[in-house]
């Protein structure tokens, strides 16, 4: 795997996990899963546990613990209005981003 | 009985390795990512089967990151709180003791003030006062380095939050530092050459005497603003 690959993805790891918990409060087994059904993403729980770790921390997730019918206990992530609000901004300036990488792509 | 305590020191024994991985960081990070394992494992050791088995927990540990992969890039992982420069700070600190210094050296205060009037010799210096010599002699040390300390500082600091890319801030204070002591001395130099030129203003033009000084406090305003503007603007 070349090295700029997994820099850019450990970049968009935190974009991405936010846009999933901005969709719907899942757990962190399931957030793995999910990344993974991409081909372009291949995550593993060391870079998945710690972002979710670190947006809790910093106020952007929240944690709610819940029993499951068809498994242990999970542990259901959700976005505070502060993340809500952080993930706006970060799609935001993604598109913005988006934009230049277009007309810098299609001028050379 | 034995097989379920075996299972669960093998699950340990990976969390305990991980925690020890990641035990730079916060206390409630290390309990969330330790207890999203925990489920991690739980839930994976159920597609393996119902019961779990030391054969399984051993294949999904197997398929799970190694405990060092948790060791925190702390450059990428971590978001840098900028810090004020401590040696702006320390600049900031030393800057009043000059003008400390020039205060307590222009008070009146010695010897020959007692000796003269009072008949007071230094061997019969009053109590409350013996203290005072000590106390203007470390004053008047501190005193003399604080201009140069202060200015070295303020460069110094204003290079060093340059060169940190937003890890320091403290721009405005280092300035301060930087500029305040050689702006007064510009200052002193400035008033002392208009003085002289007020001086030239022969007796009797009082209206003009008093009508240039007045300009010559706006130009020193106004030239200090200016340099602090410029150099503000350099350092940005």
């Amino acid at each position: 795997m070349n090295r700029w690959i997994t820099q850019l993805r450990k970049g968009l790891l935190e974009y991405l996990t936010l846009n999933i918990l901005n969709q719907k409060e899942t757990y962190g087994y399931e957030i793995i899963q999910l990344l993974n059904t991409f081909e372009s993403m291949d995550v593993t729980e060391s870079t998945v546990y710690p972002i979710l770790a670190r947006l809790n921390k910093d106020g952007f997730a929240q944690v709610r613990k819940s029993s499951s019918p068809d498994g242990p206990p999970r542990r259901y992530y959700s976005l505070t209005p502060k993340g809500k609000a952080r993930v706006a901004q970060m799609n935001q300036y993604w598109d913005l981003l988006n934009q230049t990488i277009q007309q810098i792509r299609s001028k050379t | 009985m034995n097989e379920l305590t075996a299972i669960e020191s093998r699950i340990n024994q990976y969390l305990d390795a991980v925690r020890e991985q990641i035990s730079g960081l916060s206390p409630d990070e290390v309990d969330n990512i330790i207890d999203d394992l925990r489920e991690h494992i739980d839930t994976a050791l159920l597609a393996h089967g119902e019961q779990p088995t030391p054969e399984n927990v051993e294949a999904v540990l197997a398929e799970m990151d190694a405990p060092a992969s948790f060791a925190p890039d702390l450059d990428e992982t971590t978001e840098v709180v900028p810090k004020v420069s401590r040696t702006a700070i320390l600049g900031a600190v030393i800057l009043p003791l000059g003008i400390l210094m020039a205060i307590v050296t222009l008070m009146p205060v010695s010897s020959a003030t007692f000796s003269a009037v009072d008949g007071v010799t230094s061997s019969n210096v009053p109590e409350s006062i013996w203290w005072r010599w000590p106390l203007q002699v470390t004053i008047l040390l501190l005193g003399i380095i604080s201009p140069f300390a202060t200015t070295i500082l303020g460069f110094v600091s204003i290079s060093q939050i340059r060169a940190s890319k937003g890890k320091l801030i403290g721009k405005p204070l280092a300035l301060i530092d930087a500029l305040f002591y050689p702006i007064l001395v510009f200052d002193g130099l400035l008033i002392a050459f208009l003085f002289v030129m007020i001086a030239a203003i022969p007796d009797g033009y009082l209206a003009l005497t008093e009508g240039v000084t007045m300009l010559s406090y706006m130009l020193v305003i106004i030239i200090n603003v200016i340099i602090g503007v410029i150099a503000w603007h350099k350092i940005r």
